[in-house]
């Protein structure tokens, strides 16, 4: 399959602009839709579903910073996450996250901790951006990994407000 | 606006094409409306609006009523008519608890959804909504003076899968062909956004009889981009009527006594119509059984109060998961009758900052909507709609948790592929449940069925590899698919769905229903079955004469020889071959099919600068 780059006619970047993004988007969808395929034959119909299945994925993940960072790394053959072969975080990443978690679960002071960690998620996508920029993948894989575990304990302060309210 | 359209020679839309009709097919009230090139109009009744009650009444000698006539019987409280029913679409007994002994007819479990006593017979939701979509079938085609076979139907944004499938059932029960099932918020930021010319993020507050739904979009050029959506399918002005005929039976000292299931229509029609009454008064008296009391505004929004609020924790729910806040909203848009309600024009107003936008007629806009895009899929336009699943997806894992597969607030059409294994040696089959929710335990969301994966290759456990697909299309339904990766042997799917009706139960009741009629079934069906197979071949040959040039002379003798197969089993009547022949057709050209619409585009693009692709109105 085209990338999504290449899908949506952007060049691969980190820094991309949004504007041009959506226009594409728009655009390609306006060829492809399901809704412009309504009276054609039913192969054409299967085929232009499947491009606007890949529009709409192409789409989110690379609007998204996160999912876009590691749409990025995954074309440079680099998997970040789980998976057996993927890189790991680093000792430090992980022990700041245990204390954030550990701050979450005791409920204290989680205004404090939401911003904290807001600062931290500008900075991450900053660092994101320019670990791309000089070609330094190992980094970016870890600022990933960073902003996967800030956007993940910014929603569970999120849910626990909700449980303490 | 002078739009990039692409069309090939000889395959402009057939200039002879079938009427197609927008529907909103409400709670309450129905609409059905026509589109035409320059927008919309409701179909008017000899009331002189476009309202159609939602109430079909059963007779006991067979004959059956719709709209007005039924309501009428429904609030003399006689047995037989049933109004709400799109309460209980896709709905089985255990789903509906809550509304028990608030309904005024007689409910009775059956497979897969409920059953309606009326008439002296059990009737299911699809049947009774599938005679208020022939009544307004057969309005639209005597305000056209020809034969209406296609529709678009509106739903609430926030019906799940079984709902939505049970209309398109309905609509199939009732001689309509479903074009696209569309949001009912969705139609009506089309049919605002093109009236006023709205860009920017608007939001649609949609609270009908039933169902609330509120949707943010984006709306810039002709482009109408769902942000998120959320809703309740059991929320709306049936609950404002029913919290005033609580409050008349307790004023009244009836608070305790179990009403007959007549007597609850009497009381429902009679607070209805008080609150009515209470958009303009700040009083309104009702007289029930000899007595009367006396409802204030103030007393009113303090029963309804609840009810207000939920909608705007749906709103509030709305604007997190888009990522936005109030100020972003550039405007609200009040959609369905209920927002008529004032408390709700207040509390809205409150909310956002700044007074809703009334200047549509909330019952028509749908509808309008909804037409809009009929005319649109069928003649060609270029507004486009990009809607998203309202509900997440989830499968059933280890301990009844559920895991999410599709998330909630995604555009579609879309689709995931998730892969299993086996956990036994030898093992060749699977169960598969899937889930459409929000919450952690498969007991809160709603089961939407259980695929059985067939036929898995014989290997040691954990080496099988089973990718399952699932895909959400423009209606915003889920079908399945599976292959097992190591040895590529398609996987036989068998669905057992939890709610709605198994496919042999609809053609029974179509069965039934055209033997009602005198129609012969069959016959139907096999002229259908025609037509589908010409429109094939039409559409297939047009493709082959605009490209010759891409068509691969093997190619080209197959798909002809297929074709004259196709031409012959039509003159038979045999409806299943024609099926079969046709679907073969469409897999021969398949290739040929794909290979056309990447030139096309290449074509397009190469024709015209970009900057006319990127649609803008300059006018």
């Amino acid at each position: 399959m085209t990338d999504y780059f290449s899908l949506l006619n952007i060049l691969p970047a980190f820094d991309i602009d949004f504007a041009a993004l959506e226009t594409a988007y728009f655009q390609q969808q306006r060829l492809w839709h399901p809704d412009r395929f309504t009276g054609k034959p039913v192969a054409e119909k299967q085929a232009a579903m499947q491009r606007s299945v890949d529009i709409n994925q192409g789409y989110n993940t690379l609007k998204n910073p996160l999912t876009r960072a590691q749409y990025l790394l995954q074309l440079s053959g680099i998997a970040v996450g789980t998976d057996k072969d993927s890189i790991k975080p680093a000792q430090p990443l992980l022990i700041e996250v245990m204390e954030w978690r550990e701050q979450v679960e005791e409920g204290t002071e989680l205004d404090k901790l939401d911003s904290l960690l807001k600062t931290i998620q500008s900075k991450t996508i900053d660092n994101l951006s320019a670990s791309y920029n000089n070609n330094a993948l190992e980094m970016m894989a870890q600022e990933a990994l960073k902003l996967s575990y800030v956007i993940k304990t910014l929603d569970e302060i999120r849910q626990r407000k909700l449980k303490l309210k | 606006m002078n739009l990039l359209q692409i069309h090939e020679p000889g395959e402009t839309p057939l200039p002879h094409a079938r009427a197609a009709v927008g529907i909103d097919l409400g709670t309450t009230y129905s609409v059905v409306a026509i589109g035409s090139g320059d927008g919309a109009e409701v179909v008017q009744n000899i009331h002189g609006n476009a309202l159609v009650p939602s109430v079909v009444y059963y007779g006991l000698d067979g004959k059956i009523e719709v709209g007005y006539p039924a309501r009428l019987h429904y609030e003399r409280g006689e047995k037989g008519a049933i109004a709400s029913v799109k309460r209980l679409m896709g709905r089985g007994i255990a789903d509906i608890k809550s509304l028990l002994g608030n309904l005024p007819y007689d409910v009775a479990p059956g497979e897969g959804m409920v059953r309606l006593k009326a008439g002296g017979k059990e009737v299911t939701p699809v049947e009774v909504s599938a005679e208020i979509l022939k009544y307004l079938k057969h309005s639209a085609e005597q305000a056209l003076g020809r034969e209406v076979t296609q529709a678009v139907i509106t739903v609430p944004a926030y019906f799940d899968d079984a709902a939505r499938a049970a209309t398109k059932d309905a609509a199939k029960l009732a001689g309509l062909e479903v074009l696209r099932l569309i949001n009912e918020p969705t139609a009506a930021a089309l049919a605002y956004g093109l009236d006023k010319g709205a860009e920017g993020v608007y939001a649609m507050y949609d609270l009908g009889g039933g169902t609330f739904d509120f949707s943010l979009l984006k709306m810039e050029k002709g482009v109408f981009q769902v942000l998120s959506t959320a809703g309740d399918t059991a929320l709306g002005g049936d609950d404002f009527d029913q919290a005033i005929a609580a409050w008349v039976l307790t004023e009244l000292g009836f608070g305790d006594t179990v009403l007959p299931t007549q007597d609850i229509g009497v009381l429902v029609s009679l607070a209805r119509n008080t609150k009515h009454a209470l958009t303009d008064a700040d009083s309104a008296t009702i007289s029930y059984k000899d007595h009367s009391v006396t409802l204030t505004r103030e007393d009113f929004d303090d029963l309804i109060y609840p009810y207000v609020a939920k909608t705007l924790e749906v709103c509030e729910q709305a604007l997190l998961d888009a990522k936005l806040s109030t100020l972003d909203v550039k405007g609200v848009v009040m959609v369905g009758g209920s927002t008529r309600v004032k408390l709700v024009i207040e509390e809205v107003g409150n909310f956002f900052g700044h007074p809703p936008l009334n200047d549509v007629n909330p019952d028509e806009v749908v509808a309008l909507g909804a037409a809009i895009q009929a005319h649109g899929l069928t003649q060609g336009s270029d507004n486009l709609l990009l809607d998203v699943i309202p509900l997440s997806l989830g499968l059933e894992t280890m301990g009844g948790l559920v895991e999410k597969v599709i998330m909630r607030n995604t555009p579609i059409p879309v689709s995931v592929a998730q892969e299993f294994t086996t956990y036994k040696d030898g093992q060749d089959g699977m169960i598969i449940h899937i889930l459409q929710g929000e919450r952690e335990m498969v007991e809160h969301n709603r089961s939407l069925g259980r695929f059985e994966l067939t036929g898995i290759p014989l290997l040691p456990a954990g080496i099988a590899r089973i990718k399952v697909i699932f895909t959400v299309d423009a209606d915003g339904m889920l079908t399945v698919s599976a292959e097992e990766q190591t040895t590529g042997v398609q996987q036989n799917i068998h669905v057992k769905p939890s709610y709605g009706l198994p496919p042999e139960a609809i053609e029974k009741m179509l069965l039934e229903s055209m033997q009602h009629a005198r129609e012969d079934i069959t016959q139907r069906l096999l002229v259908e079955a025609r037509v589908d197979a010409e429109r094939a071949v039409f559409e297939l040959e047009s493709a082959m004469a605009g490209s010759p040039e891409i068509l691969e002379e093997g190619e080209k003798n197959r798909i002809q020889r297929q074709v004259q197969v196709v031409r012959n089993v039509v003159q038979g009547d045999n409806r299943d071959y024609i099926d079969a022949e046709v679907q073969e057709l469409a897999r021969l050209a398949q290739s040929f099919a794909e290979r056309r619409m990447d030139s096309t585009i290449a074509t397009a693009l190469k024709g015209s600068h970009i900057d006319k692709l990127d649609v803008k109105n300059h006018a």
